[in-house]
């Protein structure tokens, strides 16, 4: 490219290279650029009767771009604006929900709510989670952005419950560089002062590339953990992790994930390589029906989704304190959210069957066809 | 007794969530200031995560404490990390601009390798084979020897899987012959209609997740602006 004497001239990535870094992906070459005269095109084309109405079409088209068009007449003060109407929405919508679930915090008492079916991939979590022993190694994973806390922490809580009780150790990594902050956000709040203390290995970076590192070689992948210290020599504070090698000598896999992307990637990567290592997510309720068909396919042994998948998780007799704040105000919302619904797509169905309606919309339609 | 800092960051909570509710009024600069202000933190405290757990525990402390052969290795990933530099900064290195590509083509051709082959192992064979066990004969004689209701169940969802799987397909299917009109057959049509109707429910499911997704989000703010509000009235009454 330096050849050209042009490019000498002015030498700045933007002459040089369409794409700045990308050298000859996209070649800008400024003779492309500055024909003089349009070639005759040495072949001759067949044309149909509906091509040559097109191309006059185009020509009509192409004539009044030139012409000067006069500007779009204001609209009268008294119509319609949907902006405003949009914002109204937004400000009733949201007034509506904010007022009614500080309402149901200021006055719920906070009673026992009526235990939800348990569907059977949250009885298989349950058993395996609670077939845990002192010994068990559990690998978890927080892989959920800050965001996302106010759902995945309870549902989090439900899970850990099990796992501290049954005394056995999480070894914790994230593959979100927040996730370690998550996690010990949460052991603060729920961590009885005898449970045993969870080790920490850190942030996994390299997304999908990171988790078959880990998949290859989990030694190598985290040769320290977040103190600095290598969580493998056996004096190290935790001298069972000697015994873990791979990823599939732990007891259990849990990921908590508020991302189905995300999920996607451990399925993908990590999964094929447990062998009989149950595999366990706790995901947010956006990312529970993505991953389903997983559960169906046997791919994984236990999931649990939303505040409404953790609310089933729970026994009624050990409520889950996190969880019980969340849930009274979040029965609250989903029912103002579907009397929105409903009461949209009414009036929606309402506007669309008014004949005055239905005649200026086939206007318009007829207005864009040509 | 509560001490300054939570007081502060208590109040700061409320400010923030305040800020970011005044959405409801529109777009504004509070709603701005606040989203940049979050960004800035999760950025600047990403940025010193990588640097300890990536940088210093995976580059500098086996450098400095590695085997000569560990040293040598370490040097692929040092070389192609500086040249990736070269990207970063082109009004001072223009004439450097194409060192980084080497770095962007291995980190493309690995990526893209690790992605096909985990989506070709993990989900297009895993799932296609549980899509054909449902139609299992085997499984569907086991299923009616143990109760009938659960043999119309499974054959229920396997119809809806099988439908809807085919259905779904047809809906894109936009092709016509050469020398027709460029309109779908008939059949094609009503078929493309079901599956519109199951696209239609499965956004709809995906509306519904990221509701129930973000409900708690907001619970979880409003308690905590409840709870700043009580501290404040408190603390004034004291």
């Amino acid at each position: 490219m330096m050849d050209n004497p042009q490019d000498q001239q002015d030498d700045t990535p933007q002459k040089k290279e369409a794409v700045p870094g990308l050298e000859d992906v996209l070649p800008l070459n400024a003779a492309m650029f500055e024909a003089d005269e349009i070639l005759p095109v040495p072949f001759s084309v067949d044309i149909s009767e509906p091509q040559h109405k097109h191309i006059g079409l185009l020509e009509r088209m192409l004539a009044q771009e030139n012409e000067g068009t006069p500007p779009p007449a204001q609209p009268p003060k008294a119509e319609y604006h949907p902006d405003s109407f949009q914002r109204f929405l937004r400000l009733a919508i949201g007034l509506i929900l904010i007022l009614t679930i500080t309402a149901n915090i200021l006055y719920s008492n906070r009673s026992p709510s009526a235990a939800l079916a348990v569907p059977s991939e949250i009885v298989q979590t349950r058993t395996i989670l609670r077939g845990l022993s002192s010994e068990s190694m559990v690998l978890v994973a927080f892989d959920y952005e800050p965001g996302f806390s106010a759902e995945m922490e309870p549902l989090a809580a439900a899970v850990f419950q099990d796992i501290l009780t049954t005394q056995a150790v999480p070894v914790i990594l994230s593959t979100s560089p927040l996730g370690t902050l998550q996690a010990a956000r949460l052991m603060q709040k729920i961590q009885p002062p005898t449970a045993r203390q969870p080790i920490y290995l850190g942030y996994l970076p390299g997304g999908a590339a990171g988790l078959m590192s880990l998949t290859n070689s989990l030694r190598n992948t985290f040769p320290l953990d977040v103190d600095g210290e290598s969580p493998w020599l056996p004096d190290s504070a935790n001298p069972k992790l000697q015994a873990i090698n791979s990823i599939a000598d732990f007891a259990a896999v849990i990921v908590l994930s508020a991302d189905a992307e995300n999920a996607r990637n451990w399925l993908e990567q990590v999964q094929p390589a447990l062998n009989k290592t149950p595999f366990i997510f706790a995901l947010s309720a956006q990312a529970a029906p993505l991953i389903r068909p997983y559960l169906s396919g046997n791919q994984l042994q236990g999931m649990i989704g939303g505040v409404i998948g953790a609310h089933a998780y729970q026994e009624p007799k050990q409520p889950n304190a996190m969880l019980q704040m969340t849930w009274d105000g979040f029965a609250a919302g989903v029912w103002v959210a579907v009397a929105f619904i409903v009461c949209g797509s009414g009036i929606s169905l309402v506007l669309l069957s008014d004949p005055a309606r239905k005649k200026r919309r086939k206007q318009r339609q007829k207005r864009r066809l040509p | 007794m509560m001490d300054m800092t939570e007081i502060m960051a208590a109040a700061l909570g409320f400010l923030i969530t305040c800020a970011i509710f005044s959405y409801i009024l529109g777009d504004n600069p509070l709603l701005r200031l606040a989203l940049h202000v979050l960004a800035g933190a999760a950025a600047g405290y990403t940025a010193l995560v990588v640097f300890n757990t990536t940088i210093k525990a995976q580059i500098y402390e086996p450098y400095m404490h590695g085997s000569t052969e560990e040293r040598l290795l370490l040097g692929v990933p040092i070389i192609l990390g500086v040249l990736l530099l070269a990207k970063l900064v082109p009004p001072l290195s223009s004439r450097l601009i194409w060192a980084g590509n080497p770095t962007l083509a291995f980190l493309s051709g690995v990526g893209a390798a690790v992605a096909v082959g985990g989506a070709v192992t993990g989900t297009i064979l895993p799932q296609v084979w549980a899509s054909v066990n449902v139609l299992d004969p085997q499984a569907v004689m086991e299923t009616a020897r143990s109760s009938p209701w659960s043999l119309v169940e499974m054959v229920g969802n396997a119809v809806i899987i099988l439908l809807g799987t085919l259905t779904t397909l047809i809906a894109f299917h936009f092709g016509a012959r050469s020398g027709q009109t460029p309109q779908r057959p008939g059949w094609i049509n009503t078929l493309a209609q079901i599956g519109q109707g199951f696209i239609a429910i499965t956004l709809g499911v995906l509306f519904a997740g990221v509701l129930l997704a973000a409900l708690p989000a907001m619970i979880e703010r409003c308690q905590s602006a409840l709870e700043f509000i009580y501290m404040l009235l408190g603390l004034v009454i004291r």
